[in-house]
């Protein structure tokens, strides 16, 4: 198992904004300590620069901000025992209101974007701040050095729940059932996720992806270059699809049909009330978790 | 062995033998697919778990769905829209490649390319054409000073539907183009001859001889367009994915992100299976309208 983590990548010293440059030597967006009261803490500061996300069907980019947005509000899609629904509750609505405030200072098109456009307005230098795994700062050091001298990366800032909420996109290895060799398969995914075979991996693709074992963490990849480190943790930042239920196919067809991100989108894109698109999104929720 | 060639003599036998592969064909590769698919529609089925039969549920369900609703609605208006622009600028685009110009030929071949380049590349263009940051159209207006920021071209739903329409009147004119161009290469010259000695003007000569020669044509052409477009798949998934917020989801797109990556086999199913009547009555139609030309 593998799993692709995100974060916000973000110029500094160019930035027009001040808190990115703030954020140069630290990269770590303010956030709020655990025992903190919820309403004591809004999310403005944090990201008052434009945080420009994917509104459209961007598998990656779009499902990770979305999800982390509802989640930091302490919003979350359905319950701990799978079945509740509770994504139209006061939390998700916060959410949605945030980011209706985000969206009218988001460089526009964002109602378009697939996981491509950020990377693209980034190194164009449309935009400062943007979700995402480490390709623009792989694709900048390639190509546009003098950019990817001036990038650094943060983990998502922590919202009124207090503790982080990304969601990480993971590939999964699998062995069927009605393999005639499944000793041999796992043993050839055991072999591959070694530290002889993924380690040189990992480092070649600049930490883009990293196979989900603890040890992996101290891959010289992680430190060569201080700028991937937050990369390092994402698993353990992260929630995993689905929350507060369990992982499973109902939780995976809500992600692969962008309930969540659509309920964003529909909040904003479509022009419906952050109430109308909760329902929606209840609804559809609703019917793939037949509740 | 005289009894078995009396029995071929007689026909039936042997035009029954005939026709069983090509039954077979259509039969095992058409007809039990599509049966298939249609009952997968009355099935909970998820990939990986066959399902149990439920009825109308699905379909039931799908009435209700707001997402469903706009998809169909869209789907209605591309297709409609999109077949009258490619039926209007493909007619005109054959009129004035039937004359003969300087290089008539080259232009008639230039003209096939939209057709010929696959649907994926030419999608990957008009995306950029289409791009909120890069597009080049809105950088010529920006830079001509006729907007001071570019164009949301698919950030918006019915910018989105509109551009989408457009990347595919490009595509499916050349269709219509090839299609007349033959078609009024076939009227003879001599119809407009005797109607130009009548004293029939140009705009009365093609109303009232060329169009009417073309209508059988016209109706194959426009029936035939109709199912590409109604099933259309490729620009709609490269370009927009169905977003944003589900604004540009055809049927088979709708019907492909909830039964593929969403896993809902049978509702998938059902979705596709709404398609069967208005494509069933179509096919209908078409092969009525190459049954009277004959």
């Amino acid at each position: 198992m593998t799993c692709a983590s995100e974060t916000m990548s973000f110029k500094c010293a160019s930035s027009r904004t001040r808190t990115l440059r703030r954020l140069c030597g630290r990269p770590r967006f303010p956030g709020r300590a655990a025992n903190q009261p919820v309403a004591a803490v809004t999310l403005r500061p944090p990201i008052s620069a434009p945080f420009p996300g994917a509104f459209t069907h961007a598998v990656g980019d779009g499902n990770n901000w979305t999800h982390w947005a509802l989640w930091t509000f302490g919003g979350k899609a359905v319950e701990k025992d799978s079945k509740t629904i509770a994504i139209a509750q006061k939390p998700s609505l916060d959410a949605i209101e945030y980011a209706q405030e985000l969206y009218a200072q988001m460089a526009p098109g964002v109602g378009s974007w697939l996981d491509p456009n950020n990377n693209r307005a980034f190194l164009a230098g449309e935009i400062s701040l943007t979700n995402n795994g480490i390709s623009i700062y792989y694709a900048a050091k390639k190509d546009f050095p003098q950019i990817a001298e001036d990038i650094n990366h943060a983990p998502f800032p922590v919202g009124p729940v207090g503790r982080p909420t990304e969601l990480a996109n993971f590939s999964q290895a699998f062995i069927f059932k009605h393999s005639r060799f499944p000793n041999a398969a796992k043993e050839y995914i055991r072999f591959m996720l070694s530290a002889d075979q993924a380690g040189p991996w990992v480092d070649a693709m600049n930490g883009y992806v990293t196979p989900a074992l603890k040890k992996y963490q101290e891959l010289p990849v992680w430190t060569k270059d201080p700028k991937t480190t937050p990369f390092r943790d994402g698993i353990a930042r992260m929630l995993h699809n689905g929350y507060a239920g369990e992982p499973g196919q109902q939780a995976a067809a809500a992600l692969a049909e962008f309930i969540v991100l659509d309920m964003f989108a529909d909040a904003t894109v479509n022009g419906l009330s952050a109430k109308e698109a909760a329902a929606r999104a209840e609804n559809r929720m609703r019917h793939i978790y037949r509740s | 062995m005289r009894r078995l060639s009396l029995a071929f003599d007689r026909g039936p036998l042997l035009a029954t033998l005939m026709l069983l592969p090509a039954a077979a064909l259509l039969g095992g590769l058409l007809a039990f697919p599509l049966a298939l698919g249609v009952l997968l529609g009355f099935k909970d089925a998820t990939i990986g778990d066959p399902g149990s039969f439920i009825g109308l549920q699905n379909y039931r369900y799908l009435l209700t769905d707001p997402v469903f609703r706009i998809t169909a609605l869209n789907t209605a208006l591309y297709t409609l829209v999109t077949v009258l622009f490619k039926l209007g600028l493909g007619l005109a685009l054959a009129l004035i490649l039937n004359q003969r110009f300087a290089g008539y030929r080259f232009w008639r071949s230039v003209l096939l390319l939209p057709y010929v380049v696959p649907t994926v590349l030419s999608a990957f263009a008009w995306w950029w054409i289409l791009d909120p940051q890069f597009s080049f159209i809105s950088w010529a207006l920006v830079k001509l000073g006729v907007l001071d920021r570019n164009v949301n071209f698919l950030g918006n739903s019915c910018l989105a539907r509109a551009s989408l329409m457009v990347a595919n009147i490009w595509r499916g004119i050349p269709f219509f183009t090839v299609g007349y161009l033959a078609g009024l290469q076939a009227i003879p010259k001599e119809l407009h001859e005797a109607a130009a000695i009548d004293g029939a003007g140009d705009w009365q000569i093609f109303w009232q001889i060329t169009w009417i020669l073309l209508l059988p044509l016209t109706t194959i052409l426009t029936i035939f367009s109709a199912i590409f477009t109604f099933t259309d798949f490729q620009l709609i998934w490269t370009i927009t994915r169905g977003g944003p917020a589900n604004a540009t989801h055809l049927f088979v797109t709708l019907a492909y992100q909830r039964a593929i990556p969403g896993g809902a086999m049978g509702e998938g199913a059902a979705i596709a299976g709404f398609t069967l009547p208005f494509l069933a009555l179509l096919a209908w139609a078409a092969l009525g309208a190459l049954r009277t030309q004959a």
